[in-house]
């Protein structure tokens, strides 16, 4: 029967077992302890207050990491392309310009302060030099980097 | 059988004339040890300046300012022994721009090496901002015979560096001659100059 009673009804049940409980001075003994007991574990409303305070201060804007893409991150040259190593860079970030720095491995070196976030494209020669491995290095710096990205070069033989 | 020895004889003797005819061959251009002894080794950032300068200088060219130097090196060797090579052991070249203008947009391109540098060494998109740099540092690319021309006939070594931007050409070149002393040449009469 209780299953189809409306919303009402179970109210009005509640209502009428609560008020027959405190009616008895054990049952008011019980709900005033019960009541102190919550207050105390509680931390009381002092902190409710102070809880709410720091949840109204507004939270710091995020910034959104700097990236840095480079392709390809690993490629061999020849003395067919003249030992030319190519790549696209891309840079993402928030901030209107980036200082880029890049290491091509074979001791030069490009510093770009001022770049703003887009595709460039970058050219280096590994000119006259025996078979190796080099490796680049490409950090940019500014809001949200600093960022790296790394790739080789191999220079073939022929 | 006479005559057989005879010519026998003649025969040896003309070789012999033409053996001796042959020009002796020049000696390697080897980097006398003292060359060295009087490079700065204060300045220790290969990165940024090279260390055991021997000579060279900074110029301006337009809004460029280029750094050339000619310093010595002992990773910088023959070709056959390493991989940093350079046909004269233990000689390098090392040359750094910085732009000091106003940015412009469009692509920059770098050549570097022996003059007139037409290999290119890098070029990129986006064009230059102030303060933008970079460096390059090789061994001599020049082959033995073509150093053994230059000394015959009393002409100076030259390397370049040429920057082509939208707004122009602009670089600078660093000489020097190979003074022979008595345990191999000397760098002497190092000059840089910029080019028009």
């Amino acid at each position: 029967m209780s299953n189809v009673l409306p919303f009402w009804g179970k109210m009005s049940q509640t209502f009428s077992r609560r008020s027959h409980i405190m009616k008895t001075r054990l049952g008011r003994f019980v709900v005033s302890t019960a009541i102190a007991l919550s207050m105390l574990f509680s931390g009381g409303p002092a902190r409710i207050t102070s809880t709410l305070a720091e949840g109204i201060a507004p939270p710091a804007p995020d910034v959104i990491p700097a990236e840095i893409g480079v392709s390809p991150i690993a490629q061999d040259v020849t003395s067919i392309d003249k030992w030319r190593a190519e790549w696209t860079v891309v840079i993402y970030g928030q901030g209107a310009s980036y200082t880029l720095y890049v290491t091509f491995g074979d001791g030069g070196y490009l510093n770009r302060p001022g770049v703003a976030p887009g595709t460039y494209n970058y050219t280096w020669y590994y000119d006259k030099v025996a078979p190796k491995t080099y490796y680049q290095t490409w950090r940019i710096t500014g809001t949200g980097g600093p960022a790296q990205a790394n790739s080789t070069v191999y220079r073939k033989n022929y | 059988m006479f005559r057989k020895i005879f010519s026998i004889l003649i025969f040896l003797f003309l070789s012999g004339c033409v053996i001796t005819s042959t020009p002796t061959p020049q000696p390697d251009v080897i980097l006398s040890k003292s060359a060295c002894t009087k490079g700065d080794a204060t300045v220790n950032d290969k990165y940024q300046s090279p260390p055991n300068r021997i000579g060279g200088g900074e110029i301006q060219s337009g809004a460029f300012h280029f750094q050339f130097w000619l310093y010595c090196d002992t990773d910088l060797t023959l070709p056959e022994y390493a991989n940093e090579q350079s046909s004269i052991d233990g000689l390098g070249v090392w040359s750094s721009w910085k732009y000091q203008g106003e940015s412009m947009d469009g692509m920059v391109d770098i050549a570097f090496g022996p003059f007139p540098a037409k290999t290119p060494a890098m070029s990129f998109t986006g064009g230059l901002t102030p303060r933008s740099s970079g460096a390059f540092h090789r061994g001599i690319e020049i082959s033995q015979d073509d150093l053994k021309e230059y000394i015959q006939s009393n002409q100076p070594v030259r390397y370049e560096i040429r920057i082509q931007t939208e707004e122009g050409i602009f670089g600078a070149i660093l000489s020097f001659a190979l003074q022979p002393v008595d345990d191999g040449y000397l760098p002497v009469d190092i000059k840089i100059q910029g080019i028009e």
